[in-house]
C-alpha cells in the first residue's frame, strides 16, 4: 500500500500539469475543444474523465517502479504542494493572459 | 431537479467536505490513538462530499449554466466567467483528486506511531480545505456576476 501512495501522489504531480497543459492546449485550439465536446457532449466532461483516467492509471502503472524505493513524508508533502500549486498557476495564468 | 436546489446541493455536499477536511486537519495536529477512528471515518466523508458536489455542480453546470453565462457575458463583470468560473471549474478537478488521495493515505493510519505519512496527509487536508473554499468563493463572485447582468 505504501507504493501505491506513493505512485498516488507522483502521479497527481504529473496530472496537475497534464491538466493545465489541456486547458490551455484546448483553449488555444478550437479543434480539439470541439472534439472533446462530440466525445460525451461536453468539453468540460470529457476533461473530467481524462483527469481521473490519468489519475487512476498513472497510479498502477507507476506503483511497479516503487519496489524499492521509498519515498520520505516530507519529499512526498512536497511533491503534492508543488502539483497544487503549479496546476492552479498554470490554470490561472493561463485565463489571466487569454 | 431545479437549478436552484441542485446549486443548494452543491454547495451544501462541498461544505461538507470542507468542514470534514478541517476537522481531520485539527485531528492530525493532535493525533493520538482516541482520534485515529474519527479520522479515518471523516477521511470517506470528505471523499464522498467532494465528489457529490462535483456531480451535483457538474450536471447543473452542463445543463444549466449556458443562460446564467450569457447573462455573465453581456454584464458588467464579463470576466466573473472568463476568469472566475474558468478558473474554478477546471481546479475543481485537482480538489477532486487530493479528496481521494487523502481518503487512500489515511486508509493506512492504524497505529499512531507506525503512520508514516503524518505531514503527507496535513498537507493533503490543509489543501482541500484552501482549496474548498476558493471553490465556495469563487461560486459567491460567480453569482454575483449574475446580479451584475441582470
Amino acid at each position: 500500500m505504501n507504493r501505491i501512495i506513493q505512485s498516488a501522489v507522483w502521479s497527481f504531480f504529473v496530472v496537475c500539469i497534464l491538466n493545465g497543459i489541456l486547458v490551455i492546449v484546448k483553449e488555444s485550439y478550437g479543434p480539439l475543444k470541439t472534439s472533446m465536446a462530440e466525445l460525451t457532449g461536453h468539453h468540460w466532461v470529457t476533461h473530467g474523465v481524462i483527469i481521473i483516467a490519468l489519475q487512476l492509471l498513472l497510479t498502477f502503472a507507476l506503483a511497479g517502479r516503487f519496489k524499492h524505493a521509498e519515498l520520505n513524508d516530507e519529499f512526498l508533502s512536497k511533491m503534492l504542494t508543488s502539483g497544487v500549486v503549479l496546476g492552479v498557476v498554470l490554470i490561472t495564468g493561463f485565463y489571466i493572459i487569454h | 431537479m431545479n437549478a436552484p436546489i441542485l446549486m443548494a446541493v452543491h454547495v451544501a455536499f462541498g461544505l461538507l467536505g470542507i468542514l470534514a477536511a478541517l476537522v481531520i486537519f485539527v485531528d492530525l495536529l493532535n493525533l493520538n490513538s482516541s482520534n485515529v477512528k474519527r479520522i479515518k471515518l471523516l477521511s470517506w466523508v470528505v471523499l464522498l462530499g467532494v465528489f457529490l458536489s462535483y456531480v451535483s455542480g457538474g450536471y447543473w453546470y452542463v445543463v444549466h449554466y449556458a443562460t446564467d453565462k450569457a447573462i455573465i457575458k453581456a454584464g458588467a463583470w464579463p470576466w466573473a466567467h472568463n476568469l472566475v468560473m474558468e478558473v474554478k471549474e477546471h481546479t475543481f478537478f485537482i480538489l477532486l483528486v487530493l479528496s481521494g488521495i487523502l481518503a487512500l493515505i489515511l486508509s493506512q493510519l492504524k497505529a499512531v506511531e507506525d503512520f508514516k505519512y503524518l505531514r503527507l496527509a496535513k498537507c493533503t487536508s490543509a489543501f482541500v480545505v484552501i482549496l474548498g473554499l476558493m471553490m465556495e468563493a469563487t461560486g459567491a463572485v460567480i453569482a454575483l456576476g449574475v446580479r451584475m447582468g441582470l
